[in-house]
């Protein structure tokens, strides 16, 4: 059952267009995010969602809510929507407590005291903060900062959470390991998830599918592993990181155009045993994880591929091509 | 909610601030729009403008004014380049001492000029010789004025000077140039922005004064503009849109003249890449350090201590022809101020409730004008912004004048005028800008992600203002309300021509005590009023600073 429906959403900032007849299903426990470069809509997007800002046209259904209907004039206010946001640079309010920020969404809905004790106990344990309840904000690290935005959304028990960059504050380590754990907790907790981002890292550790934006439309849509596997065309290859992209007579023999452009995913390219005539000339050689990552230059064109052994700067390099892997556009 | 909070702002400040400036403008256009009738327009206003004494009024105005600004800065350049030559910690005594001039309200220091310099002043008592033909004419205005108004471009430009820091003028000696050409080539081109900036604060604050010229201008028959909208009240029969056409000169020369001060800030704030001050000064040779304590050490005297000696000596005479003898010194006029079925002591409750309800209802406004301004943007926040910043521009006298045209008619069924309220309004107008640009600057450093979580946590608008931005602002609004409070106490021109028969503040009582002869009294109540005003100026400014260091990360 789909949760969020959007449908032929359009927004525009005095003559620029940002969002253009957006349509969009979020299933009820999906994690789902927007990525796109800055200036593509993501963002205005999810305030719209959100109930931050109102779209020009189109309508928002949530379960049996309507968020937003401009044919028939319908806006619920944010506050009415039952929701969860994590903001990017966590919007804590600097006067509360820890507690006190977490406690306030049920403040508003009223709940009684008891509720309020007992849910933000619950709230903090699932974030791991419980000895810091009676803390400040400015006392905590960034990381810290980021779990209390977390428990906040989480704790008025919303139908949906909404991210904004959730996770482009923290340092690269705590990044991956934070971004682990609202994966595991919105899983655990069935949450529905909409997150914004341009880091398509963060996109991947998070998102059960991802919609790639351009120009305030949706790209591409699909799961992660679609996406970076097959790329729709040069730009999103390129946004998306996903491999080398080489005029097509560099690497393929047969039929097509030499200049068109190919997608060779960096496993695809390997260290030749022989002679080969794909040849490079070595840039960089560096030791990432648990292989050697060789930058080198190809007929022109820089190439990133993975290697299980080193190879000297300047070397020059033989390449056999897996040929199957290979993505024309 | 957002439409009723836009309301609420207009409505208030349409009201506050509007309505007294399109008074003057329609009843110096149109002399009988009381009457609801466009009747014989621009009948007044031409024939107004050609008038000899109006004219010779703007002139004095406008000579008092320049001479008055180019008096203060040659004053404070010279003081500030050496200041920003000073350690920081020997810089700062000096610069307490020279906060003290902002403190005594100008219509006070004149007075106590006049006590120092006139026939059987302090000075002839002393030693022997009186400086009354000096005091009462131009130059003595002018230099009266710019002893009290210098200390504003003094610390716009040491503070310049301090921004800039020695680097640019090393530059400038490594190739060769020598220290006179450093000033004239490097520095002063730099500061130039920054000083006419304050010059320009310094001219818009004489032309709007009524104190000075009213007290030593009316010895020899010197009148400026806001000294003949006065007399055109006091001199029956009231000419009420002679009145608008000179207030309308008054705004139009002020509100150019801010609109210049606020380009040039704003283009030194721009101009100047890096604004670390360079706090460990430079060593001084002996000589050179004896010089500048002394220097220093004159104007501090001259400024500060004579006129706050004469003062403070004045409040404990008993007679002013006693002169300074023990016999003639006692705590008896102070004792008398604070006699509660006294005139003085009425005054000082009236100044105190006008003054804490001034502060307390400015900044509310401010606090929903910001928050309308900075966070609900839409068209009419242009307006809303203009409007909270217009009173910067538009002189005391003018908005007693402003306020007397609109209120002074027949059409509305209650009125303030003739009510202690029509000093409260006019308090409000007045003083709107200091709350507001302290707490919109404030707000615009707060992330609009703290008004949104609590948007996205069901809390409506007047929860946001109440249970978030008004915390986070509290230190900045109750810095602001203090000086709003402190500037209250001390308002005369707008409490002059708008206080009702029988009711005085503080200084309307200062004011009529010296046109009655009662010398002494006034002084005391002086006194009173610089240590309270005094106290709670430096008590808001503390507030503020420290709510700056405070972080609001």
């Amino acid at each position: 059952m789909s949760h969020i429906q959007i449908r032929h959403l359009s927004k525009s900032f005095g003559d620029t267009k940002v969002l253009h007849d957006i349509n969009l299903d979020v299933e009820s426990g999906a994690f789902v995010t927007l990525l796109g470069p800055s200036g593509c809509g993501k963002t205005t997007l999810l305030r719209i969602v959100a109930g931050l800002e109102t779209p020009d046209e189109g309508v928002i259904t949530s379960g049996d809510q309507t968020f937003v209907d401009t044919s028939n004039g319908v806006f619920t206010d944010p506050q009415d929507r039952k929701l969860g946001f994590v903001f990017q640079d966590y919007g804590l309010w600097p006067h509360l407590s820890v507690a006190g920020n977490v406690a306030f969404p049920l403040k508003m809905a009223k709940a009684p005291q008891s509720e309020i004790d007992r849910r933000v106990r619950e709230v903090l344990t699932d974030v791991q903060l419980t000895e810091h309840a009676a803390k400040l904000p400015e006392q905590l690290s960034g990381g810290q900062k980021q779990r209390v935005a977390i428990a906040r959304a989480l704790a008025g028990k919303p139908s949906l959470i909404l991210f904004d960059e959730p996770l482009s504050n923290l340092d690269a380590n705590l990044r991956e390991e934070l971004g682990q754990e609202i994966r595991l907790l919105s899983k655990q907790l069935g949450l529905t998830c909409v997150n914004v981002t341009h880091d398509r890292r963060e996109a991947q550790i998070l998102s059960d599918s991802i919609a790639l934006m351009k120009d305030g439309v949706f790209h591409m849509f699909g799961r992660p592993e679609d996406l970076f596997r097959a790329p729709r065309d040069v730009w999103s290859a390129q946004f998306l990181d996903a491999g080398n992209i080489l005029p097509a007579g560099l690497v393929l023999q047969n039929g097509r155009a030499a200049n068109a452009k190919v997608l060779v995913p960096r496993g695809a390219f390997h260290l030749a045993e022989a002679v080969s005539p794909i040849q490079a000339q070595a840039l960089n050689c560096i030791f990432i994880e648990d292989r050697y990552e060789v930058t080198a230059v190809l007929a022109g064109n820089i190439i990133k591929i993975f290697s299980d052994r080193s190879v000297a700067m300047n070397d020059t390099i033989h390449l056999a091509v897996d040929e199957d892997a290979i993505l024309e556009f | 909610m957002r439409p009723a909070l836009f309301g609420l702002s207009a409505v208030t400040l349409i009201v506050i601030v509007g309505f007294p400036v399109v008074a003057i403008v329609l009843f110096a256009l149109f002399p009988h729009i009381n009457e609801l009738s466009f009747r014989e327009p621009f009948s007044v206003l031409l024939p107004n403008l050609t008038r000899p004494r109006l004219i010779d009024a703007t002139i004095n105005s406008l000579s008092l004014s320049f001479a008055v600004t180019l008096v203060s800065a040659l004053i404070a350049v010279p003081l500030a380049y050496m200041r920003a030559k000073f350690p920081l910690r020997f810089g700062q005594i000096w610069d307490a001492g020279f906060l003290v001039p902002f403190l005594i309200p100008p219509y006070i220091g004149s007075l106590a000029w006049m006590q120092l310099l006139q026939k059987n002043g302090f000075v002839e008592q002393a030693l022997g010789f009186n400086l009354a033909g000096f005091l009462f004419s131009f130059p003595g205005i002018v230099t009266v004025m710019s002893l009290h108004l210098f200390p504003l471009i003094y610390f716009t430009t040491a503070n310049a000077f301090a921004i800039i820091g020695t680097r640019y003028g090393d530059v400038a000696r490594v190739f060769g140039g020598g220290p006179v050409q450093v000033f004239i080539r490097i520095y002063l081109p730099m500061v130039f922005p920054a000083l006419l900036s304050s010059c320009l604060i310094v001219f818009i604050l004489t032309i709007e004064e009524f104190g000075t010229p009213e007290i030593l201008g009316s010895r020899f028959g010197y009148e400026v503009i806001v000294t003949a909208i006065h007399e055109k009240f006091s001199d029956w029969p009231i000419d009420l849109p002679g009145a608008s056409v000179l207030s309308l000169i008054l705004i139009v020369i002020a509100f150019f003249a801010f609109q210049a001060h606020q380009r040039l800030s704003d283009k030194f704030q721009t101009a100047i890449e890096s604004q670390t001050v360079d706090k460990r000064g430079q060593p001084l040779s002996p000589g050179y350090l004896f010089a500048v304590i002394l220097i220093f050490g004159t104007a501090l005297f001259v400024a500060v201590v004579m006129p706050l000696a004469t003062i403070t000596i004045s409040a404990f005479m008993d007679t002013l022809s006693g002169g300074v003898t023990a016999s003639n010194l006692s705590f008896n006029n102070l004792i008398g101020i604070f006699d509660t079925s006294s005139e003085a002591w009425q005054a000082i409750l009236t100044s105190l409730t006008l003054a804490v309800l001034a502060a307390v209802f400015t900044v509310l406004i401010a606090l929903v004008v910001a928050f309308t301004v900075v966070r609900l943007r839409s068209a009419a926040t242009v307006f809303l912004d203009f409007l909270s910043i217009l009173p910067n521009s538009v002189p005391g006298m003018a908005v007693a004048v402003g306020l007397i045209l609109t209120w002074n008619q027949t059409i509305w069924p209650i009125s303030p005028y003739n009510t202690p309220v029509i000093l409260l309004l006019a308090y409000l107008c007045l003083m709107l800008p200091y709350p507001v640009r302290m707490i919109t600057a404030a707000l615009r450093q707060l992330p609009k992600s703290l008004d949104d979580a609590a948007y996205i946590s069901g809390a409506g608008e007047i929860t946001v203002i109440w249970k978030v931005l008004a915390p986070l602002l509290g230190p900045i609004a109750l810095a602001a309300g203090f000086i709003v409070f402190a500037i209250s106490t001390r308002e005369l021109v707008s409490s002059i021509m708008l206080a009702p028969p029988g009711v005085e503040t503080v200084a309307t009582f200062v004011f009529h005590q010296f046109d009655q002869g009662s010398v002494n009294t006034g002084m005391a109540m002086s006194l009173v009023a610089i240590v309270v005003s005094g106290s709670i100026i430096a008590l808001g400014q503390r507030l503020q600073g420290r709510s700056r260091t405070g972080s609001t990360s």
